[in-house]
Parts: structure tokens; sequence; C-alpha cells
């Protein structure tokens, strides 16, 4: 290790996030390879690696040959400070050399309060945070992930972004760049001509950008080892991708319209994969990650299979985003065997109306029926997600979260007369963001004084403490819903914030509300225009060159239905024509899957 | 009972107490080694460490004791666990468990300050007490350097100041030696390499 860096590290909050020597990390002889890429995170280290997407590439870049690909988050501000002290570059925590002489910069963009981190990071590398700054000799800055579908607040920033997938389309990047002999703007060129790439430098106007998907999860590459942190991190565990996308369409939820269709792995695949997982890491935690996992059509055979294989290893198995409709005793029993605590299930209204609004199919009884089983088997603690400001809501609807709650206190003394253990019911309230391609995509978010409104009545409701209410400021949310329906001209502010001293948005020590609202108004922009207004559907929206295969059409249907409080089928019991099948081939998505 | 004899190292330094049990239960899955699990609600694999080192400090000869379900060879329980370890931790050697972790009252540390020179640290060794403050989850207590450190050797060495000094360790006591390199260096940012050398009883028998 450089004694610098020694010496930095020595007076650091936490140092482990910033030397790298992981179990499993991958260092390479730099001189036997021929394209370098920083894979960043831009927030930091225990977020960043608890996250399974960048350790899905990861470990494809790097059983590529003459390509290394290291792992870059973002610093603390204790540890940047040191950085711009010393005057030393951000680093790859593998080799430990700066990312300004990398070939490619990779940012996966997960969350919008994670943007000014981007600008941050580059800077601190000292590359040029603007993409037309940025020569030949400069690294090619790309992006991808879920807030790529609206890639436009970011467009002055980046080279490039790869809509979709990345597991096939980083590979075939990086070897587009070196078929290019390493030719910053041959590459750019071709690039812009793929069709799930945009580049906005290159972009002609009417140009159509494709997202890009894997039809069959099963032949997907997917990594055999992960990199196992030496310091504790918010998921520290094996994370088993069991499907991607969602049949369920919930009308606010993004990630539920932007994977589709559902694609599943097979039992057998999985087990392939856990048991390879295990041996290389050494982990005691399984969890299955999916948008909804009891929608998994295998999941009885697949945890009979887990249980017989973990248990006798002392492995503990997880299971998150469960739905109160499909969820069964002996489920509960199969995660109980293996230790369970608490409950946790997202209604996210308060009222049938509401919920049906949203298109979150599930009912009342089907609530408590839940409820029962969980009581019935021992649980004492249920966790409730629930949103505010959603489109038609009403203080009725407010109101019905608290008598919910309330409800299934009740309903636990019914089942549990008094003795024994209390229960707790904890709410979790968050705020509604309008998303781009989701039925909500032209809906206006509530203002700031409505959120605090809202969130008051619900408070002065909640009269008993078996109900623990948690919420948030609301203040980010308010940023987020201005940058999810974004446009061009945000990257100005986002530049104008950042050189102010916004930066690590996301975390609430470090937000800073008011400086934000300082550089829009220097900038001339409005909370108004881009979260508080309604977008007319006959408007072009700035993700209109964008292609996830889901049909306006059908967006605005969604939208009427939801004015009805009308709800959709799932895609199991009816096929509602999204238009995901003009990408995925065939007259329906999958019919396999289902 | 086993004794791991394990080194501690370059960017392992940067691991916690919690972190290195967290590493070594992970690398005794990965190895494969039947290791015990201890009988209790929450199972766990038995291990037990000697003092915890403090984070930034290398570690040349670190203690762990564990228990096995079935036995296996030395040589190859080193080998096995070796190949599974992160970067920086290595098992050195494997003996028979014989003393007791709590008979531990003392460590030997090598500290190197770069840029210190021989008069500096004359002058600050001189004084009649060096009292330093050290934080512990109660609050600070005081800690007098002079009487809590034994001094064995100082000299130049590469391009810094070498002390080699014996130091309180184990459950009853502990100065960390950091104090003292804090307390030398004040502010300024020298770069310092403390390691952790052995252990000794109360009676000055080595571990």
């Amino acid at each position: 290790m450089k004694k610098e860096l020694e010496k930095i590290l020595q007076r650091v909050q936490n140092p482990a996030w910033y030397c790298g020597g992981e179990y499993n990390s991958v260092v390479k002889d730099p001189s036997s390879v021929q394209v370098r890429f920083s894979f960043c995170f831009p927030d930091l280290y225990d977020i960043g690696m608890s996250h399974l997407g960048i350790k899905i590439l990861y470990h494809i870049l790097n059983q590529m040959d003459g390509i290394w690909c290291e792992r870059v988050f973002a610093p603390a501000p204790d540890m940047e400070e040191q950085l711009r002290r010393h005057r030393m570059p951000l680093y790859g925590l593998e080799s430990g050399e700066s990312i300004r002489t990398a070939d490619f910069v990779g940012f996966t963009l997960q969350y919008e309060l994670c943007y000014t981190n981007i600008l941050n990071m580059l800077d601190l590398a000292g590359i040029p945070v603007l993409a037309a700054e940025r020569d030949e000799t400069m690294p090619i800055v790309i992006g991808g992930g879920p807030c790529a579908v609206n890639p436009e607040p970011l467009a002055d920033f980046f080279d490039l972004f790869n809509i979709g997938d990345g597991e096939y389309m980083l590979p075939e990047l990086v070897r587009l760049y070196e078929d290019t002999g390493k030719n910053k703007k041959e590459f750019l060129q071709r690039a812009a001509e793929m069709e799930s790439i945009y580049v906005p430098s290159l972009h002609k106007p009417g140009q159509k950008i494709r997202r890009r998907i894997i039809q069959n999860l099963d032949e997907m590459p997917s990594p055999d080892k992960f990199v196992v942190p030496n310091a504790k991190t918010v998921h520290d565990r094996i994370m088993l991708e069991i499907m991607r996308g969602c049949i369920r369409g919930c009308r606010f939820c993004q990630a539920g319209m932007i994977y589709r269709p559902l694609r599943q792995k097979t039992p057998q695949r999985l087990m392939e994969d856990v048991k390879k997982l295990c041996a290389s890491t050494g982990y005691d935690e399984i969890s299955l990650t999916s948008l909804s996992s009891s929608d998994y059509c295998h999941l009885e055979p697949l945890t009979d299979l887990l249980t017989e294989y973990c248990t006798p290893k002392g492995i503990d198995i997880a299971l998150p985003s469960l739905r109160i409709d499909n969820f069964s005793k002996e489920l509960l029993d199969k995660l109980q065997a293996v230790r369970s605590s608490g409950l946790t299930f997202a209604p996210e209204a308060g009222t049938q109306r509401l919920r049906d609004a949203i298109n979150k199919n599930i009912t009342e009884d089907e609530i408590f029926n839940t409820c029962s089983i969980a009581f019935e088997g021992g649980c004492t603690a249920v966790k409730l997600y629930f949103m505010i400001g959603l489109p038609t809501e009403t203080d009725e609807d407010i109101l019905g979260i608290a008598d919910l709650a309330q409800r299934i206190v009740d309903y636990y003394y019914q089942i549990k007369p008094k003795k024994g253990r209390g229960v707790t019911v904890t709410v979790s309230l968050s705020t509604f963001v309008p998303k781009p391609f989701t039925p909500f995509q032209w809906e206006p978010q509530i203002p700031m004084e409505e959120i605090h409104r809202r969130q008051r009545l619900l408070r002065e409701h909640i009269t008993t403490r078996k109900v623990v209410l948690h919420w948030h400021e609301g203040k980010t949310s308010v940023l987020e819903g201005v940058f999810s329906r974004g446009n061009r001209q945000l990257g100005q502010l986002l530049k104008t914030a950042w050189e102010k001293g916004c930066k690590l948005d996301a975390w609430d020590e470090h937000f800073r509300y008011d400086t934000w609202m300082e550089a829009m108004k220097e900038c001339g922009l409005t909370v108004e225009e881009y979260a508080g207004r309604r977008f007319s559907p006959d408007e072009e929206l700035p993700w209109d060159m964008i292609d996830v295969g889901i049909s306006k059409n059908f967006l605005l249907r969604e939208a009427e239905l939801a004015r009805q409080s009308k709800t959709s089928p799932n895609c199991r019991e009816k096929c509602s024509g999204c238009g995901i099948t003009k990408i995925c081939g065939g007259d329906e998505c999958d019919k396999a899957a289902f | 009972m086993i004794r791991l004899h394990f080194e501690k190292k370059d960017t392992a330094i940067w691991m916690s107490h919690l972190d290195l049990t967290r590493c070594m239960s992970r690398a005794m899955r990965r190895a494969q080694i039947p290791v015990w699990q201890t009988q209790g609600f929450n199972p766990h694999p038995y291990m037990v460490f000697s003092a915890p080192l403090s984070l930034g400090i290398e570690g040349r000869k670190e203690l762990m004791d564990i228990r096995l379900n079935e036995p296996v060879p030395a040589n190859q329980l080193k080998e096995r666990i070796n190949a599974c370890l992160c970067p920086g931790l290595r098992i050195v050697e494997v003996t028979e468990g014989e003393m007791d972790f709590n008979q531990i009252a003392a460590a030997e540390y090598e500290i190197q300050l770069e840029g210190l020179s021989a008069a500096q640290w004359e002058y600050f060794w001189s004084a009649e007490s060096i009292p330093v403050e050290k934080k512990t989850k109660k609050g600070t207590t005081a800690v007098d350097l002079k009487q809590e450190l034994q001094i064995l050797e100082t000299n130049w060495k590469e391009d810094g100041w070498n002390i080699r000094v014996i130091a309180p360790c184990g459950n009853q006591k502990n100065v960390n030696p950091l104090l003292l390199v804090q307390a030398l260096i004040e502010n300024k940012e020298q770069l310092y390499r403390i390691s952790r050398c052995r252990f000794f009883t109360k009676t000055g028998e080595e571990f």
C-alpha cells in the first residue's frame, strides 16, 4: 500500500471501506490487461457493497480476458477531505490507481439522490464533469440501471447510457471498444448505432432507443463468486435473484413496469448458483431477491431444495418482498425453521378504494388472513409500508392507515387474549414520487406543505403505543420528484448544487435542502414545474426517445382506470396488453414463465 | 483445543475485531473445517480470540482457539484455512492451546514513527509522568504512560524511529500503544506503524 494512503487511512472513520483486499476481489496484472473498467457505485461502500447488480457485472467483466474491472465507491466526507488535502485522486479499490487512467468509468444509476455523488466522484478523480470538456485521453463515462430510463438530467455528464439488462451489453461495449483500437470517437459513433445505447452527443431527433432484455435468465452468466467485504455492510449475505420483472402492475411502481416481462430462473439453476456461492463466500445467510418473491412459480420446490441444502449447514434463508395475498402457513413454517424476525408487508394505501386505484391488488380480508397466520405462528411484530400523496388520495385514505393499523392490533388481542407478549405494528410512511414509464408519470407530486399536513394528520390519529409510526421528512422526496421526471435543463441545476457543496443527498445528515432551493433559484427553475405539475398526455416527455417496451396507450388506459378506482388483472390472470411483446417477441410474453 | 497463530497485516489491519471474527468464521466455512458449533439457541462456530487488536495495528502473532468435531492434521489445517483467508490474514502455526487467554497480561509492540529524532524522543520520555486520556465506553480515564509502558529498546531503523515497548494487555488492563504515538506526534500528520509482536503472562512468561 502507498504510504500516502496509509497515512490517510489512519485518520478516517471507516478505513476498511477504502483499502480493498476483500476475499474474492480480483487483482490482475496491469500489463496483462488491455481494458480497464472502473465500476462506480455513487454512494458509500456499505450501501454499494450490498447491491447485487455490481456483484454480477463485476464478475462478468473480470471473467473476460484482457479486462480488469475494479470497484469504486463514493467516499464519506472525512475521506473526501483527506483525499483532497493530499491531492490523491479517487482510485479503484483493487489497484489503488486513479480511475482517471481507466478506459471506462461506469456508474450504476439506482437513485436520483445519488446524482451529485457522480459529479463529485468524477471531480475527485480529476475528470471534468461535463462530457463536452473531456477529450480523447479521458475515460469514457457510461451509465446504466433503473434511473437510466430517464437519462436526460444526466445527459451533460455522460458519454453514453445503456438501457436495459447489462449482462450482455457491457461485455459487448468493451469488445466494441477494443475493435475500434480504443478510439473513443469511433467507439461512440458505433455504439450510438446499437439499439439500446443512448449517446446524448450523437442522438438524432426521432431516433428511438430500445431497451435490451435477457429473455432466459437461466442462460445468463451468473457469478459463482461474490466479493466478501471485511467490514459490515447493509446486506451482508448471498443474494439470490430468483426472477426479474413483476406480474402485478402496481401503478406507482417503476420497477414493475421497466423490468417487464417476468422472467424466472429454474430452481435447478438457482441451486447450482447457491452451492457455488456458499462454497466460495462462506456466507451463512441467503436472501431470495425479486420484486415479489411469492409470485415466483416454483417457490415451494425451491424453498424445499434450499432448506434441504441449508439447514444441515446452518445457513439461514431470508425471504423479503412477500405479498399478503398468497402467503401460506407452510411458507411461514419453513422460514421459521430457519429463523425469522417479524413480518413486513406493503399495503401501500389505507383504504380499499385507494388500493384499487393504485392497482395494489390486495383486499382487507387478505391482510387479516396473513396477520392471523403470522400471529398464530408466534409472530408479534408486523411492519407495514404505506405511501402518502398517491394520486386520488383524500384525508379519508390517510385516516384509513391509522384505522387499519389499529384494527390489526385489536385483531391480535382477539386471537391471543392478554397472555404473553404484546404486539407491535410498525407503520412506515414514504411519499409518492411520480416516475417515468408508470401510469402515474403524468401525475403531480403533492407539495411540501401538503406532505407535512398529511403526515401530521396521520400522527394525530394514531392513539396507541402499539402502533409505531416512522416517517420521512419529505424534502428528499420532493427533490427525487424533480429529478425523476427531469429534462436536460436539470444538468445545470445538478452542477450548480454540487458546486455549492451538495452531495450524499440520500443521507439526512448531509442533505442540504436549502442549498438545493438556492441552486434552483439561480438556474431559474422551480419545484412546481417539475414535481408539482400535472404533465399533459399530449406533451412530449423528456424520456420519450427511450422505449422500455411499455406503450403509452397502456399507461394512459391504466391512468384512466386509476381515476375510476378500478383494478387491472395481473399478468398471470389476463394480459393487459402493455406492449412488452414487441421486445420479447411473439404474441404473449413468455407463457412458460407463468 | 487447537490454537491457531496468525498474522494480521497489510489491508487486514483495517479490520475491526468484530470484522475479524466474521471473516475467520467465513474462512472456516469456505475451507470446510469441521469447527465445533456452540450448542445454544443461536449456534455459531466456536472460536476464541486472544486480546482484541485495535484498528490499524498489525498483528504478527495473534492467537485464536478452535475446537473441531473431528481431528484434522495440523499442517493440513493450516494449508486449508490459508487457501481461504482474505489477503493480509495468514495462519503461521498450529499448536495445542495450553495456556488460557485469561492469563495474558501484557504484549510487546513495535512502533515505527517517521521523522522523529532521537533528541525529540529523549526529551519526550524524560518527563516525570506522561498523562494522557484514554477513551472508554464509560468515558475517559487518565493514564500515565510513563508508569504503564516499559520501553525495551529504541533505535533508528529504515526511515523511522523504532520503539519496542511492553504495554498492559488483556482483560484486566489494556493500554493501547496508539496513545503513545498520539502523544508523540500530537496533531501532526505523520506516518506511524504499530505491530503487536507477542503476548506475556503476569509473570513475564511468553505465550
